[in-house]
Parts: structure tokens; C-alpha cells; sequence
């Protein structure tokens, strides 16, 4: 189709803008890849301002990876991610799918509990003193249970289970299938664009754990990654001015930029492969419930 | 539940590590008998004859780059020789309020908690309610820790009462001005003493090339810490001074007045960076190591860290640690509060069981508990050559440190602040001198530890609009008009002007003894 002079205009403007976009977005990014690959000093000497270092060096790398605190991190955090995500989705779609139902009793006071959790926070003392009783302190079950499922994802998997025909279930059952059947035989293989939606969101929170493994896990050797990297990245406010912050500075061993960095890259490298390839089941798996038709 | 184990075929490797830690440990007691039987001595009975090791947990902060392991071989040492099993709970600085305020709430203590602030509210409730130990009739048994200066125990009183056992730090030693000493002599310049010399040689230092490179590529002063000139101005170590008897907000004087001005000043002069006020810690102190400014502000020993990064390439770079500057009415250097967080006994501990954590931290507080805190053990963490201590690999390993057990154990030693890893001996034998000096003529901060509610729920609040109102005029974005104006509005202002009244009172009180 041939495009009309505006048309073709308003295309430059609009190309032109999203790489602008794009490059303010991706700058960053770029910025802390350059930063550790760089040597220390150079980066001292530079102030910094380090965009295209002249000594690429995979010193810092090697130093992290050398660590054993780091590598137990990055294990604890694999391990939230591949078995938490798994947990969460098999008890996310199980609820979403059994609320999908209409013949399952008392589905709307069970949503509606459901819907209660995302009215209302219960703040920071009750979880604690839950996970407490639980015996769960010091366990890495802590970061796992208490978030096993979110009741907005709950709400987001049943209306695309609500799109799912009876007839299917049906013909299941025909065959002989029992309930469970049904579920894993044919509603989750339909619902694999949803799965690898929700499975991305999950392993990102996962991933991300922080503040919960700070209330919760006393043992160092357990702290996942982005506990690390807090105390890593350690930097208190810009003014010490203030003497306590500047004697609590006084007193800190601040890890080199570089090494920050590399951190950093390595936090963030899991989810910036897997994310490419989830990215297409996005928009049809997340939206797919709320378009009938 | 099944338990999970994640480090493969860690286990043996670590059981082997442990094997080898305890064979050092072994051979260096061997080699040190008079040491434990010191530390029989010092009150902590029940090491080596036998008996059940008393559990302790504690709950601390630690500031190295990883916190020392669970089988870390000072904690075993600590447990060997005062005859008890620590638990101890390391969290990140940064994480620390949050996980105080839970474990305050939760009521889930630790036998032994650090609490970061002395007014922490939650805290004081808690006192208050009787949640933890009055240790006034106790401390006299303890030689090390009432060796702490006396005036640490007082303002650490809650109603008169030590529940606290101070975090104790140095009183000398502070963050203030640190010079490049070899700059002064390249431009045959003398170490300046007023803040009149102080501008000029901030000026020379910006305009004249110091460093010699033929280059303008030098800042006078880094920014950092610039309340400290308005301090020199006062002659106040903080916001409050204490004047015949009554305490002053000198946010309110005609020396933060006169301050600004001479900010405002340096800053049209570009004797620093333009975004000071944006800089973050590590920038400042990066702009010192690249040889780009000729005055800092750090502790005594601090300021070593970016003089050994610049030995590396400048073999007579020098950065001297002022003893005090004058100011329009005299000389002034701060003293440091002496404390950095303070540890709590909660009431639910057994007596007997509270006698024992107060023996453990008064061996913490002997010459050979801090030393073991701070240094680790000889021969393995560290080495001793001329009579000076040398860390080794290992004591980055394990994290021994002043910055980890060096937080739970602590002696009063004046000369902490003096000192930093690699300092050679005539740098830190010059840092002793600088602060028998300033010890002489130091101001401390007369509102330590003292609360006004007030101050607690609105006093963020005013400090952040004071601190912009004062960068803003630093940066000339304001004039000084707007200052004025603004500390009319602050004395018009009921509420500020409570928070004043409330700690006269607090400060009154503590005249009083009460």
C-alpha cells in the first residue's frame, strides 16, 4: 500500500522517536556492560564515565565467580526460581481452573476471599509472626510458600480457563477420564501460551526475592542473589551529612565499581536471555481470557 | 519436609576446610597457653573445664563484603575461650531497619539485639514497658566494659538507667577536612588555619595547578560533608550547641548564615564540583583517588584509602588529616557521639543467662577478646612485623574485621581511628598526634540520644527542606534572601519551634541526672 506524504512523516517521527526511546532505555544497560568489563583503576581515573573502556579485562568476573558466597547465592536463587515457579503454577492454574467451574460449590465466597487478599495487606508483623509459628525462619520454604500464588494471577488464569470449552472437558470424560485427567491432559496443553506467561512472572518475582529473605532468613549461606548484590552495591545517601552515615561509611569495605557491575550482569543475564523467548506467548497469553470470542 | 541441599558435593569440601581451620586453631593455642589462661581469668568460666557451653544468640550488623560463615573460625575461638555457643544473626546494613523494627515488634529477640539508634521509638517504648534488662547493678562487675569513658555510660542512660551497652567508638577521629599535603608544598603554600587560608588554598588549589601536569584539571574540595565548614562557623558539631546551659539551633544563627556565603562563594569559584550535591559516597571518594581534588572529608583513617590508591602512581601523595580549622571565634574540630548502635538484653533472658552474655561481651571489651575480634587469630589472619598487625588473605576470607566481630566486641581504644590496613608505621604514628590533639580542643554533640516527639515525627521532614533551602543557596539558585526569609518561617513556625523546646527539656533533664 502506497503511503500518503503525512503518513510517511508521521513513520520517520515515529521511528525516530523509538529508537530515542529505545537507546535512553537501553543505555543503561549498555553503561553497566562497559563498567565491568573495565579495570578498576581505569574507571577511578575516568571518574567513571566509562563508555568504550580501553582495557576490557574479565577480572571482576573471574573474582565473583571465584566466591563461593556469590556462586551459593546464585544456586539459592535458581532454586526459588525453577521450584517455586513450578509450585506456583501448578497451584495457580489448579485454583483458577477448579474456580473456572461452574459446577464447583461456593465458587463465588471462595473468589471472593480470593479478591480480599488483593484489597488488603496485612503489613509486615503478621507474615512474620505466621512464618514464625510455622517454623519456617531460616528456611527456604519462607520465600516459597507465603507467595506460592497471587490472587490477581488467579483471576487473570480463570477468565482464560473461562474461555476454554465444556464440550472438550466433556469429550474427556467420555473417554473415561477422571477430573484430574481432564486437567492435565487436556486443559493445561491448551494452555500453554497462559503457562509460559504466568511462568515468566512468577520466575521474575522468584528471582527477584529480596525483602521477604530479609525478614525471614537469618543464615547467610542461604540469602539469595539480590540479597548479595544489596549488600554489594552498598552506598549510603549522597550527602553524609549527617555523622552516623558518615562513620558507618567510614567503616565500610566498598567493593570496587567494576565488580559492582558484574554483579549486577550476572543478576540480571537469566532473565534477560529467557525473556525473549517468552516474550511472544505475552500478549496472547495474558490477554487471551479477557477477549471472547 | 525434605531438606534441601544445594551444594552439591560442597559438604566434604567444606568439612575438609573446617578440619584444616581447626588444626591452625589448635596449633596456634598450642603456641599462646598464657592467652587462655587469661581468658579464664577475665570472668568468662566454664571454657575448658567441661561444662555445657551456654547458648547465645545475638543479632548484629556487619559491614564487610560477606558476612563472616557459621563455622567461622573466630566465632569458634570466641566459643572456645568463654565457654559458649554463639548464634549469631548477621544482617546487612542496608536491610537493618527493616528487620530491627520486625524482630522489635515480634517480640522474637535475640538474647543479645542491636538496636542501630539510640532514639529508635520503638525501642524506647520497649525499655519503657520493662522488655529488657536494667543493667545499672551489674556493670560494676565488669572491669572491661566500665573501662568504656564515663561519659559514653551517660548519655547512653534511658531515665538515668544503663540499659544500654553502648556500640563504643573512638571520640576522636571524626570525619573533618583532610589536605593534600604535597600539593601544599608544590605551591609553596602553609597548611592553612583559618577559613580565610582555608578559601585561598582551595582557590590555588583549583586555579594553580597543584598536581604540576600542566593541566586545570583539579577541584579545591570535593563537597562532601560541606556542613562542616557551616559547622567551623558555629563552632557546633551537628545542628544543636549547648550555650549557658541551654541548647541552640544553629539553623537559626548567623553562622550557618555565614556559612552559606562561603559555600555560595566557592562554589561561584568553582573550588567544587558543580554536582556536589548530587555525588554519591563512593564519587567523592573516587574524585580523591584520581588525584582531582586536594581537600576531603573522612575519618583520621579513612583518608587512607585513597592516599594508598594514589601511592600507585604519585609516590609523595600525602593527604594530611586536619587537627581543627579556626573559625570567627575560634578553633574547631567535632568529636565523635563514641557510639554506633547500641546492644539490649531483652527481660525474657534468664539472669544467669544474662550474667553470662555480659561476661562474653566483657571479654569482647579486653585487650586480647578485641584483638581477636578485630585482628582474628596470629599466624592465621594475621602477622605481626615491627610491631605492627598485618592482615592476611585469609582475614578477608573469613571476614574478620573491625567492620564485622569488631561490631559485637569492642574495646575503647582511642587509637582505633588512627589506624587502616597498610598504613605504614610513621603515617599512623602522625594520625596518633593528630588526634592527642584534637582531643584536647574537640566539641562534641551536645543533643546526643536526646528525643522530642516532635522531632521524631516531623523532624525528617525539616531537615530535607533545610538541606534543599541550603543547597539551593550554595548553588546560587536562591539568593541569600531566600534563607532569611526562610528561617523567619521556620521561627514563626510552632511546630519547629516545639521540637527546640522538647529537647531543652530532654537536655535538662539529663543535667539533672534524671
Amino acid at each position: 500500500m502506497k503511503r500518503s506524504p503525512g503518513g510517511r512523516l508521521f513513520d520517520g517521527f515515529n521511528i525516530a522517536f523509538l529508537v530515542a526511546a529505545a537507546a535512553v532505555t537501553l543505555f543503561p544497560l549498555y553503561y553497566v556492560f562497559a563498567v565491568s568489563f573495565t579495570d578498576p583503576t581505569e574507571y577511578i581515573a575516568k571518574r567513571g564515565f566509562v563508555l568504550f573502556p580501553q582495557h576490557w579485562t574479565l577480572d571482576s568476573y573471574r573474582y565473583l565467580l571465584s566466591t563461593s558466597t556469590f556462586t551459593r547465592a546464585t544456586l539459592v536463587s535458581v532454586f526459588l526460581a525453577s521450584v517455586g515457579t513450578a509450585l506456583s503454577l501448578i497451584v495457580t492454574s489448579a485454583l483458577a481452573y477448579g474456580l473456572s467451574r461452574k459446577r464447583l460449590m461456593g465458587r463465588r465466597a471462595i473468589m471472593l476471599m480470593i479478591l480480599f487478599t488483593l484489597l488488603f495487606n496485612p503489613g509486615l508483623i503478621p507474615p512474620y509472626l505466621l512464618v514464625r509459628d510455622l517454623g519456617l525462619i531460616d528456611s527456604l520454604w519462607s520465600l516459597i510458600l507465603p507467595v506460592l500464588t497471587s490472587g490477581w494471577y488467579v483471576a487473570l488464569m480463570r477468565s482464560f480457563f473461562d474461555g476454554i470449552p465444556p464440550e472438550l472437558e466433556e469429550s474427556g470424560v467420555i473417554d473415561g477420564s477422571s477430573d484430574i485427567g481432564v486437567f492435565f491432559r487436556i486443559v493445561l496443553p491448551l494452555s500453554m501460551p497462559a503457562l509460559a506467561a504466568f511462568g515468566l512472572f512468577y520466575a521474575v518475582a522468584y528471582w527477584n526475592t529480596f525483602f521477604t529473605a530479609v525478614l525471614y532468613i537469618n543464615d547467610n549461606a542461604k540469602w539469595p542473589l539480590q540479597l548479595v548484590l544489596q549488600n554489594m552495591l552498598i552506598d549510603s545517601s549522597t550527602q553524609a551529612g549527617g555523622s552516623a552515615a558518615a562513620e558507618m561509611m567510614a567503616e565500610q569495605q566498598i567493593p570496587p565499581e567494576t565488580l559492582k557491575m558484574a554483579a549486577v550482569v550476572i543478576a540480571t543475564l537469566p532473565i534477560v536471555c529467557v525473556y525473549p523467548f517468552l516474550q511472544k506467548h505475552f500478549a496472547k497469553g495474558v490477554m487471551l481470557g479477557s477477549v471472547k470470542g | 519436609m525434605k531438606k534441601v541441599t544445594l551444594r552439591g558435593g560442597r559438604p566434604l569440601h567444606a568439612a575438609a576446610a573446617f578440619l584444616l581451620c581447626g588444626t591452625l586453631l589448635a596449633a596456634c593455642s598450642g603456641g599462646k597457653t598464657p592467652s587462655s589462661g587469661a581468658s579464664d581469668a577475665s570472668g568468662a568460666s566454664g571454657g575448658d573445664n567441661g561444662a555445657k557451653p551456654v547458648e547465645i544468640s545475638i543479632m548484629t550488623e556487619f559491614s564487610t563484603p560477606e558476612p563472616p560463615a557459621a563455622d567461622n573460625p573466630v566465632t569458634k575461638e570466641f566459643e572456645k575461650r568463654t565457654g559458649t555457643k554463639l548464634d549469631i544473626t548477621w544482617v546487612s546494613p542496608n536491610s537493618w531497619s527493616d528487620k530491627q523494627n520486625v524482630v522489635l515488634a515480634s517480640g522474637d529477640m535475640p538474647d543479645l539485639m542491636k538496636v542501630s539508634d539510640m532514639t529508635n521509638p520503638q525501642m524506647l517504648q520497649l525499655v519503657r514497658q520493662g522488655a529488657f534488662w536494667d543493667l545499672t547493678p551489674y556493670l560494676k562487675d565488669y572491669p572491661n566494659l566500665m573501662s568504656y569513658p564515663k561519659e559514653i555510660w551517660d548519655k547512653t542512660k534511658i531515665d538515668g538507667k544503663n540499659y544500654i551497652i553502648p556500640s563504643v567508638r573512638p571520640l576522636e577521629g571524626a570525619s573533618y577536612f583532610a589536605i593534600r599535603k604535597d600539593w601544599l608544598d608544590n605551591l609553596h603554600l602553609k597548611m592553612p588555619e583559618t577559613l580565610d587560608d582555608f578559601y585561598n588554598v582551595l582557590k590555588a588549589f583549583t586555579q594553580d595547578d597543584p598536581d604540576k601536569d600542566g593541566k586545570n584539571d583539579t577541584y579545591g574540595y570535593t563537597g562532601k560533608g560541606y556542613n562542616e565548614i557551616i559547622n567551623v562557623f558555629n563552632e557546633s558539631n551537628g545542628k544543636w550547641k549547648a550555650v549557658d546551659g541551654k541548647l541552640v539551633d544553629t539553623d537559626l544563627e548567623p553562622g550557618t548564615r555565614d556559612g552559606l556565603l562561603w559555600l555560595r562563594r566557592a562554589f561561584a569559584d568553582k573550588l567544587m564540583p558543580e554536582d556536589f550535591a548530587l555525588m554519591k559516597t563512593t564519587q567523592f571518594e573516587d574524585m580523591a583517588k584520581a588525584n582531582q581534588a586536594g581537600v576531603q572529608v573522612d575519618t583520621v583513617e579513612g583518608v587512607w584509602r585513597a592516599n594508598a590508591e594514589l601511592l600507585k602512581t604519585i609516590p609523595n601523595a600525602d593527604f594530611l588529616p586536619f587537627t581543627s580549622l579556626t573559625g570567627p571565634n575560634g578553633q574547631y574540630v567535632p568529636q565523635n557521639s563514641g557510639v554506633t548502635g547500641v546492644y539490649l538484653i531483652p527481660k525474657k533472658v534468664p539472669e544467669a543467662k544474662m550474667i553470662k552474655v555480659l561476661a562474653l561481651m566483657d571479654y569482647g571489651a579486653s585487650e586480647e577478646g578485641f584483638q581477636l575480634a578485630c585482628y582474628g587469630i596470629e599466624g592465621v589472619h594475621f602477622t605481626v612485623v615491627d610491631g605492627f598487625k598485618t592482615a592476611t588473605e585469609q582475614a578477608v576470607k573469613d571476614s574478620v574485621s573491625q567492620s564485622s566481630f569488631g561490631k559485637i566486641f569492642e574495646r575503647y581504644d582511642k587509637y582505633l581511628w588512627a589506624y587502616h590496613t597498610g598504613m605504614p608505621k610513621n603515617v599512623f604514628e602522625r594520625n596518633k598526634t593528630i588526634i592527642d590533639a584534637r582531643s584536647k580542643i574537640s566539641t562534641p554533640d551536645p543533643s546526643y540520644g536526646l528525643i522530642s516527639d516532635t522531632n521524631i515525627r516531623l523532624g525528617a521532614d525539616y531537615r530535607k527542606k533545610i538541606d534543599d533551602m541550603k543547597v539551593k543557596v550554595i548553588m546560587g539558585k536562591e539568593p541569600i534572601e531566600a534563607w532569611d526569609a526562610f528561617v523567619k518561617q521556620l521561627k514563626a513556625d510552632p511546630d519547629y519551634m516545639k521540637i527546640a523546646d522538647e529537647m531543652n527539656k530532654a537536655y535538662q533533664d539529663r543535667l539533672n541526672g534524671k
